[in-house]
């Protein structure tokens, strides 16, 4: 993107005190437009390409305005002015609305925006005429990408093109070499476009804000700009449903930011939203699996002879960040993959985590606590899950569900009690196996005794 | 799309929830457990009644969640508790049962937070025989928070009273504060 196209105009509010900031296009974010002109689609419509700089904006200030530390209500004020190509269209009052609805969504905070006009205006129009508008799917390199367009392929017949925000170290090589080996497997026709979203000299990790809620804003962005450029209607989203639903692990933390809601159906409804309006025509986010869970989709990897594409993938929240030739091995994604994998029957290599907590034996009470919390908590969550097969739903799940627009029907609810019982009878199954193993963790998920 | 989770570990600052917290571990009888909860509870509505726009929140709740929302908005202050009114008033319409899902979604959130210290522990060696004890607290202080929700709803700008304690209970108080005050006077008379 050149320097002068646009500028990102922040504001935030901090001790009752406004701060202001400037970031520009090149200088503090940079999404690689060009990359989208080589791969297949050419120039990006104007509004796609505006939603583009609205997400790139909201995806840097995000990491930039840190939440107070060591408060449990961490609730930013955040106002950005973004300068677009059509501000008339961003300023509709059910532009703003949708926007500011989703991304509150996702982060909790309080956010304002403002659009004004850019010097600069792309050129519309592509130049890439597809015969036939292609599906699209969300792909990150993860665990639940791999499993999900593997199951999504075993029955596709049609051009299916993938879209990853490439945003981290070695990603791009791990998406390029997966995809392939999909397609080769079940001779589809899968093309990846791979576009580099990156900080520009950010400033260090610590300096940031960690939780970074808002980043699947600027990924779903990006797929439906590829979806408004191709003309294509339906962006699929391969994440699991427990992960979609992401219930809270503690009950503490159904608000303020706390869970990630990345693939939020809600979220992803609002982005449909967002997405036809940018389009001009329908275009749907889609979850297919979200009747599944991460062990059911990771069985077709094993089951069709992918357990090298399995492996190859990467959940952890701190790669490569705190070690580079390791996953962490303790955060909830990695502790969620280990459970997927070993329901699955996929078993990896001694040293592929920095921590085994799945080991023979393993001396848990000689590890730090922050290593073991999140297995605890998930460990409770699957018991607590155990409540889903009273006749009345507990209050907590409903709560949870409903207050965040997951369900509104009760057809819709029982499919979720449904894949959330058959979640925790992977867990309880695993601690059995556990228990013979010598896992220490094992203990502390038991069998309800029938009544 | 694997992203950071926050665990909510705790309230390290609250001593009445860590006092609460210490009995878990002691193994205390469920009725002392039970009455500290209540109190518990009862100090969390005093901060509701304090700290958010109780009455404009709660004729919001009658009209329904989106306008719940756009009071949560507003809220700079305890905006957990605030986000917790708005989830409830999507199961309801009603502002006292509105208010007694809060106190309920607060019990159960601190009751998480013990069972994540102390599953696992001699006393609790299963998520399930956690699950259990907690089952007949939340029963037992079903009542108590009815009873809060209707005080708060009659009176959204009036902080409820801390219900008394009986002399046995100031009794045990005091001795449990004799204890830490001689132990600490010992170690100075060691020096």
């Amino acid at each position: 993107m050149n320097d002068s196209s646009y500028a990102i105009r922040v504001g935030f509010r901090r001790e009752g005190r406004w701060l202001l900031g400037e970031l520009g296009a090149g200088r503090g974010v940079h999404l690689d437009e060009f990359a989208l002109c080589s791969q297949q689609i050419g120039t990006l419509p104007v509004l796609a390409a505006d939603l583009l700089r609205v997400a790139c904006a909201i995806y840097a200030v995000d990491r930039l305005v840190r939440r107070r530390a060591g408060r449990r209500t961490g609730t930013r004020d955040i106002t950005l002015e973004i300068s677009v190509a059509e501000p008339d269209f961003w300023r509709d009052s059910a532009m703003t609305d949708r926007i500011r609805e989703t991304v509150e969504l996702l982060s909790d905070d309080v956010w304002e925006f403002d659009f004004v006009a850019s010097k600069i205006k792309p050129a519309p129009q592509c130049w890439f005429d597809w015969d036939s508008c292609p599906t699209l799917s969300l792909y990150s390199g993860g665990l639940d990408s791999a499993a999900g367009l593997a199951t999504r392929l075993r029955s596709f017949a049609g051009t299916m093109i993938t879209v990853t925000a490439w945003h981290q170290a070695r990603q791009l090589r791990r998406v390029q070499e997966q995809v392939l080996r999909l397609r080769q497997r079940y001779e589809a026709r899968v093309n990846p476009i791979i576009v580099k979203v990156a900080m520009v000299k950010p400033p260090p990790l610590r300096s940031q804000e960690l939780t970074q809620r808002c980043r699947s804003f600027l990924f779903a962005s990006l797929g439906a700009a590829v979806a408004a450029a191709l003309r294509s209607t339906t962006i699929e989203v391969y994440e699991n449903g427990i992960g979609a639903i992401n219930l809270p692990l503690l009950r503490g933390m159904a608000t303020c930011s706390r869970t990630t809601r990345s693939s939020h159906p809600r979220f992803l409804e609002l982005m449909s939203q967002i997405a036809t309006y940018v389009a001009n025509r329908s275009v749907q986010f889609k979850l297919p699996h979200l009747d599944r869970t991460k062990g059911e989709l990771v069985r077709t990897l094993a089951a069709d002879g992918l357990a090298d594409v399995a492996a190859s993938t990467v959940s952890c929240v701190h790669y490569p960040v705190r070690d580079r030739a390791n996953q962490c091995g303790h955060c909830a994604a990695c502790v969620g993959r280990r459970q997927a994998m070993l329901v699955a029957g996929i078993h990896e290599p001694p040293g592929t985590y920095s921590v085994d907590l799945f080991a023979a034996r393993s001396a848990l009470n000689q590890l730090p606590a922050h290593q073991v919390r999140f297995l605890k908590a998930m460990v409770i969550q699957a018991d607590l899950l155990g409540e889903l097969r009273c006749s009345v739903l507990p209050d907590w799940f409903r709560r949870y569900v409903l207050g965040t627009g997951v369900a509104s029907s009760d057809d819709m609810l029982s499919r979720l009690v449904d894949v959330h019982l058959r979640y925790r009878a992977e867990w309880l199954e695993l601690a059995e196996f556990g228990r013979a193993e010598g896992w220490n963790w094992a203990k502390w998920l038991s069998q309800e005794p029938a009544a | 799309m694997a992203e950071n989770e926050t665990l909510d570990l705790g309230h390290r600052n609250s001593g009445r929830w860590r006092r609460l917290l210490q009995r878990f571990r002691d193994g205390e009888h469920v009725d002392d457990i039970v009455r500290d909860a209540t109190r518990c509870l009862t100090q969390s509505s005093k901060g509701l009644v304090k700290r958010l726009p109780l009455p404009e929140l709660l004729e919001a709740v009658s009209r329904g969640p989106r306008e719940v929302q756009a009071v949560v908005r507003k809220c700079a202050k305890w905006r957990h508790y605030a986000q917790l009114f708005e989830h409830s008033s999507h199961l309801t319409t009603n502002p006292q049962a509105v208010v007694a899902f809060v106190l309920r979604a607060t019990l159960d959130e601190f009751l998480d937070q013990f069972g994540h210290e102390l599953i696992g522990s001699q006393r609790y060696p299963t998520a399930l025989s956690f699950r259990v004890f907690c089952d007949e607290i939340r029963s037992r202080t079903r009542e108590d928070i009815v009873r809060l929700s209707q005080r708060i709803c009659s009176d959204p700008q009036q902080p409820p009273r801390m219900p008394a304690r009986s002399p046995q209970e100031k009794d045990r108080e005091q001795q449990r504060l004799y204890s830490l005050s001689l132990r600490q006077t010992g170690t100075r008379n060691a020096r």
